[in-house]
């Protein structure tokens, strides 16, 4: 009994330690965001990482996902006889809840696993040490540049999604199923609002938050060799996943 | 310059250094042996902060380092240069970048100030030409010269050698002792090496030490602790299966 109560003990304190340790590191890495000098040259690195290297996989999901959605929208509009809504059902599923979502499922599986380990070979092969001994603070050099590149990326990418989706929807909706081309983009136009595309963008700007904290995380507490580096990619990739759909139901319910 | 004053460290359960007490010297090189497992990394980690003690103190020139943390740890830290186990070099750069990147990181130079030292440093440890090589391509020899060549750039005063010639054939070891022996003489930085390589390291050696179970047990010249007396340090030296120390 008392072993038990032991074990959960540590587990609790270890979990409680890895929580603090993780704010702690996001907490660290913003206030050097601020620090000069900016290290630009990483952030356009890690944005071309990050956004450039993952267009085609997003605009593949993008294109995809509005011409199911043209399909599936189609189909069930049609029973209730308002198939014009096709347009603004496409854009909103979109803009507010999809296409940020999967943009962000997509670069944490493409970029955000490939940051944990390359952050995490660089723990094991004391990469990260040398920048130390250089007096260059890893979590400025690493850290805050993914951190700021992955806000800005993400909305980015979402923003292509969006346009992508809808002209798949387009492509499925007009083209092939036959709704009005004035009524597909028209009702959109009208239903649409601003907001709904703030509430996309703030959504993306947090997903791009959460994969680079938390792969950069998993990465700069990388243990225990070439074992470590898988397992902290993994975690890393499921943790993020994880985190986007919870925080994606909060910023939902809250906005 | 350096001094170790009574230092512990565990790591978990486990006690690395139990009252380590060492003083170095400016401009010599001190050698660092022990078995595997001893602590010799750990304590080079120790001089250099990458490692807090658990109790003691580590002055560099009266500072104790321990101490220190953020801007007043990284002005202490910008006196060193060191050289990791693997070479610790930056995959992503080339070998000339990897040698530049102090140099652009934490001076003023000019690009082709710096261009111009980086290929004069490549040159002195024999990797004039291979500077458009990444790591991947590199020998082992290569990437430890490289690494040296990194830790040299900055014009550090104290150098950490951690086990400089690990997984190098005979030739390329007596050639990386022949290097630090020569860049120490150019440059006079004050040197430490953890090392295994025995008797060949002795040679470059201006005084060497023995740690055993977390402690230093004998510190003298190369001579004094090849004639030392001490059971563990002979058997050692001699690399003997028989005498105090069951190797399994």
């Amino acid at each position: 009994m008392l072993g038990l109560l032991e074990s959960i003990g540590r587990t609790a304190i270890e979990w409680l330690a890895g929580m603090g340790r993780m704010m702690t590191l996001l907490l660290t890495a913003l206030f050097w965001v601020f620090v000069p000098p900016l290290r630009l040259r990483r952030v356009v690195r890690q944005i071309h990482f990050m956004g450039w290297r993952s267009l085609l996989v997003v605009v593949l999901t993008g294109a995809f996902t509005g011409m199911v959605l043209g399909l599936q929208g189609y189909y069930t509009l049609r029973k209730f006889g308002a198939t014009a809504m096709l347009g603004p059902a496409v854009a909103l599923s979109l803009i507010r809840e999809i296409g940020p979502v999967l943009c962000a499922l997509v670069v944490t599986g493409r970029a955000g696993s490939a940051m944990a380990a390359e952050i995490g070979i660089m723990r094991i092969t004391d990469q990260i040490d040398a920048l130390s001994v250089m007096a260059l603070n890893p979590i400025k050099y690493l850290i805050s540049p993914n951190i700021v590149a992955g806000v800005i990326t993400l909305p980015l990418l979402a923003a292509i999604v969006n346009v992508v989706g809808i002209y798949g929807g387009y492509l499925v909706g007009v083209q092939l199923l036959g709704v009005g081309q004035g009524v597909y983009f028209g009702e959109m136009q009208d239903i649409v609002s601003f907001y709904d595309i703030k509430i996309g963008f703030l959504k993306s700007l947090s997903f791009g938050l959460i994969i680079s904290w938390i792969c950069c995380y998993k990465g700069f507490y990388t243990r225990f060799g070439a074992e470590g580096v898988s397992k902290a990619t993994t975690e890393a990739v499921v943790l993020s996943s994880v985190w986007i759909l919870i925080c994606d139901y909060f910023l939902t319910s809250v906005l | 310059m350096i001094q170790v004053i009574d230092v512990h460290r565990s790591f978990g359960t486990q006690q690395v250094l139990r009252g380590v007490n060492l003083r170095v010297k400016k401009g010599e090189i001190l050698v660092i042996i022990g078995r595997s497992g001893s602590g010799k990394t750990v304590m080079l980690r120790l001089l250099i902060g990458l490692v807090r003690p658990n109790r003691g103190q580590v002055l560099i020139e009266d500072t104790n380092i321990a101490q220190l943390s953020g801007r007043a740890l990284d002005r202490v830290r910008e006196r060193f240069g060191m050289l990791f186990q693997g070479g610790a070099l930056f995959d992503s750069m080339s070998v000339f970048e990897n040698v530049a990147f102090p140099l652009r990181e934490k001076t003023a130079l000019s690009e082709p100030e710096v261009e111009a030292q980086v290929q004069k440093m490549l040159e002195s440890v024999g990797l004039g030409d291979m500077g458009y090589k990444f790591p991947a391509e590199l020998s082992g020899g290569m990437k430890k010269r490289t690494a040296l060549a990194r830790a040299l750039i900055t014009s550090p005063s104290i150098v950490l050698f951690d086990e400089p010639t690990t997984g190098l054939d005979p030739i390329l070891v007596h050639a990386i002792h022949q290097l630090i022996k020569d860049t120490h003489g150019a440059f006079g930085y004050t040197a430490v090496i953890v090392s295994h390589e025995i008797p060949e390291v002795f040679d470059i050696a201006t005084r060497v030490a023995v740690i055993h179970e977390g402690q230093i047990i004998a510190d003298g010249t190369p001579q004094v602790i090849r004639q030392s007396q001490d059971p563990f340090i002979q058997q050692f030296i001699s690399g003997s299966l028989e005498g105090p120390v069951k190797p399994l």
